[in-house]
């Protein structure tokens, strides 16, 4: 998609503004600026985990293999882990530099830690089911699962137990507690990574596609 | 489809009646589990909280050693290709599912008492303990049926049963956790909330799992 | 061709940020919370207490960009291993046509 192209203009910008226009915040200083790369790679690897999910709704509402939804979800998914080993490594880091240490066994950081759980526990479900025909739907029917207990994670179990985490966007006074460049940054960072995970998606699953089709062209010699 | 269900729970209770499979190891896994950390701590109290980990985190595991084996017996007798053929996908699973729970709740009336005395741990909201302990077996047991349903079509492998169920069991042990803790250490403890979200965590996977059971039954 | 060159480009600016001086502070990440001044500007970028093992501005600056270097060499492997995948499945395809010749 040519929209998509956008990405190799966003980028660049965002990083710029990431660090010559938005101001430093003034309890954290410069280690703020964390906020424009852990935020977007957090949230791309939530959304990465929803398509991945409804595209496996799609693949067994859909009842064949038409459209190879369950390897489009695949792609999703492993699109999904690497941003969000990114995200907790960038989060680590940050806390190392704001509040003094690695790790808290905070609330948020540990449902990090268990949306990258769920997808290893895919992704070995995925491997043991390497020659099986089924492989699609059960795998599928898995992570369909995992997208009803991760709501648990996400937003609940965070809002109900005290946690360290900054003020979220979505939080119960219904405001954006950002400075206006501040903001303008952000969104912009959001969109761009957006923009790339979509770029990478669409790519794999081009890739996917061809390696499929020339496997059937092979097999048909 | 009541006299169907209930004649596939019987037929399930009778065969592990007769080898006891089951049972015995989740029970042997709990009795060595809990003697073990008796031995460990040398009769030296334990704080509340390590208690509750230690409780949950063996429910767990026998969940696990014991729960996987409905699915996978049906695969290595061969007799679920009959299963397939004779009954609904739905009334199989509705049947797993009920036995598995009964199971997994007769197999906490046992462990419960076991650690309590072996470990001599005090229970200072026994209300609300007694409450908790059966919420949390039930979501355990609605969980790993499903997953034991998805781990037979893959081979039967028991340490991918573990994987695949810890993301899925995490919350509901991590409040069961800290709601058991509370009980034994607080007098007149009683928090309704904890006890709703195992149930409503325990209804959704069931409805999810009612809905996806046969995706996973029925073999192409 | 053009990953690459974008991929310079991302990096040579993130590298200009090096020369860049600490500055203001008006950001609000925290809500208004009061008049006080604020503590970088007072204290040149300096922790008040470096014994807590707090960072100064400078460091943390380093550490930031650090960081963002490694997400994206992360990436740019990523990036890599893609295109590698890819090569391998056009040498597949010409191999194939050069068979069926």
């Amino acid at each position: 998609m040519i929209v998509l192209r956008l990405v190799y203009l966003f980028m660049p910008v965002g990083i710029i503004l990431a660090f010559l226009y938005a101001p430093a915040e003034r309890l954290m200083g410069e280690a703020s600026r964390m906020l424009y790369f852990h935020v977007p790679l957090a949230w791309v690897s939530v959304l990465a985990f929803l398509i991945a999910g409804v595209a496996s709704v799609m693949h067994l509402v859909r009842g064949d293999d038409s459209r190879n939804l369950d390897i489009k979800a695949y792609n999703s998914a492993s699109l999904g882990f690497l941003f969000v080993v990114l995200a907790t490594a960038a989060g680590s880091l940050w806390s190392r530099m704001a509040w003094n240490a690695f790790w808290n066994w905070d609330p948020r950081q540990s449902s990090i830690i268990i949306l990258l759980l769920i997808y290893v526990a895919y992704f070995s479900l995925w491997n043991a089911l390497e020659n099986n025909p089924n492989r699609g739907r059960i795998t599928s029917v898995y992570l369909i699962f995992a997208m009803v207990s991760m709501p648990f994670f996400v937003f609940i179990i965070p809002r109900v137990f005290l946690s360290l985490h900054p003020d979220t966007l979505i939080n119960p006074r219904g405001t954006v507690l950002l400075g206006d460049r501040m903001k303008v940054t952000l969104m912009i960072c959001l969109i761009s990574f957006t923009l790339l995970y979509f770029d990478l998606f669409f790519m794999k699953n081009r890739i996917s596609r061809m390696e499929q089709r020339l496997e059937e062209s092979l097999d048909n010699e | 489809m009541l006299k169907e269900l209930l004649q596939n729970i019987r037929k399930d209770f009778i065969i592990e009646f007769r080898s006891r499979y089951a049972l015995s190891v989740s029970l042997s896994f709990a009795g060595v589990s809990t003697l073990g950390i008796g031995l460990a701590t040398a009769g030296r109290p334990l704080a509340p909280g390590v208690h509750a980990v230690l409780f949950w985190l063996i429910m767990f595991f026998s969940a696990m050693n014991g729960l996987l084996h409905i699915f996978t017996r049906e695969e290595e007798q061969g007799t679920s290709l009959f299963l397939r053929i004779t009954t609904a996908p739905e009334k199989v699973y509705l049947s797993k599912l009920i036995f598995n729970i009964l199971m997994f709740l007769s197999l906490q009336l046992l462990i419960t008492p076991l650690y309590l005395f072996f470990l001599q741990v005090e229970v200072r909201s026994l209300l609300f303990f007694l409450l908790l302990v059966p919420a949390g077996g039930l979501a355990l047991a609605s969980a790993s049926t499903i997953l034991a349903a998805i781990v037979a079509k893959s081979g039967g492998k028991g340490a991918l049963f573990t994987v695949i169920s810890f993301p899925l069991v995490l919350p509901l042990l991590w409040v069961a956790m800290t709601a058991t803790g509370q009980a034994l250490e607080r007098p007149d403890y009683f928090d309704g909330r904890n006890l709703l979200f195992l149930l409503a965590f325990s209804g959704s996977l069931v409805a999810v799992s009612y809905l996806l059971f046969p995706y996973v039954w029925m073999e192409e | 061709m053009k990953r690459t060159i974008t991929a310079i480009a991302l990096t040579a600016l993130l590298i200009s940020t090096f020369f860049w001086n600490t500055g203001t502070t008006d950001g609000l990440l925290y809500g208004n919370t009061g008049p006080a001044a604020p503590v970088v500007k007072e204290y040149g970028g300096r922790p008040e207490n470096p014994a807590s093992g707090a960072l100064s501005e400078e460091v943390k600056l380093y550490a930031v960009t650090a960081t963002v270097l490694a997400i994206w060499s992360v990436l740019g492997v990523y990036l890599f291993l893609l295109d590698r995948r890819i090569r391998r499945l056009e040498n597949r395809i010409d191999n194939s046509i050069r068979g069926n010749e």
